[in-house]
């Protein structure tokens, strides 16, 4: 029984294969704003992560901003207990151009560093 | 951009970013996602959410398509990775399973309800990986090279796979014969 079942579907092999076709075919789904759901959610998400490093920049700033104010006032009242001979340095005990450069190179390298592990 | 290909809508979307392009694309193919995506589930709801989710993973990778082949093909292998993965973390699915009387190994389940189609009969005696070769197979039309990009199997495997998934169907109509019989 079984083995003529074989034989005849494997002699009719065509008619099987439309049998199938027929039988997973369904008919067209309605968009029904389906692609429209997809777009606005692929925009929203778009927006979120164009804004999200400024806005969080921005409150990061505006929570930091008070401390940082104080910081500088107390920094600033500092000055008046620093003894008079360290106020008045000669020239030379600033850092050099060489040294200033130097400096200047490794933050550019670090902040290039930052950036290529942020992407 | 109705008149644009589809390779051309991705060009523009990955370029551009350009949703406008990427919404078309999902106008023309989400029939066809969600239809293969409803075979693989059979719930309805699920395979909208796994669609939408697909989409938007096709999205997210769209700079990934080589344009080798056809955009619904790597569409298609997109919503069935994601069908995967959330299967993995959902026992929903599973239960959905259960509903429709297959075993997760491919064994066929006596007992069936009255009003589940002959479709779903057919899906049941089949393992998850036939079910979806047959599907991409006789319900979304791809090629066996398409299946075999989209399941990520060798073009030999899938039309073994066809090959058995027949033998099975088959096999489940004999049993049908010897019952009515």
């Amino acid at each position: 029984m079984k083995s003529k079942i074989i034989k005849l579907a494997d002699r009719m092999k065509d008619k099987e294969d439309l049998g199938l076709e027929a039988l997973f075919h369904s008919a067209a789904i309605n968009d029904a704003g389906f692609s429209a759901r997809i777009v606005r959610r692929i925009r929203w998400q778009i927006r979120v992560r164009r804004y999200s490093l400024p806005v969080a920049m921005l409150i990061g700033g505006l929570i930091a901003a008070k401390p940082a104010i104080d910081l500088l006032v107390v920094a600033s009242s500092l000055i008046t207990v620093i003894p008079e001979d360290l106020r008045t340095l000669p020239m030379q005990s600033l850092p050099q151009m060489s040294t200033l450069i130097a400096g200047a190179a490794i933050a550019g390298v670090a902040a290039m560093c930052v950036r290529l592990l942020e992407q | 951009m109705s008149n644009a290909d589809d390779k051309e809508l991705v060009a523009r979307a990955v370029s551009h970013h350009d949703a406008r392009a990427f919404g078309e694309l999902v106008r023309r193919h989400q029939s066809q996602v969600r239809n293969f995506l409803r075979k693989m589930t059979r719930d309805f709801e699920l395979a909208d959410d796994l669609a939408q989710d697909a989409f938007l993973h096709a999205w997210d990778r769209l700079h990934t398509y080589a344009g080798s082949g056809t955009v619904i093909g790597w569409l298609l292998s997109v919503a069935y990775t994601t069908f995967l993965q959330s299967r993995r973390r959902s026992t929903r699915y599973q239960q959905i399973l259960e509903q429709v009387g297959h075993d997760p190994d491919g064994e066929q389940v006596t007992e069936m309800c009255d009003e589940i189609g002959d479709l779903d009969k057919f899906l049941a005696v089949l393992t998850e990986e036939e079910r979806a070769v047959m599907i991409l197979s006789y319900a979304c039309g791809l090629s066996h090279r398409e299946i075999g990009a989209a399941a990520n199997l060798p073009i030999g495997t899938v039309k073994s796979i066809i090959f058995r998934g027949k033998e099975k169907v088959r096999e489940s109509f004999e049993i049908k014969d010897h019952q009515i019989g």
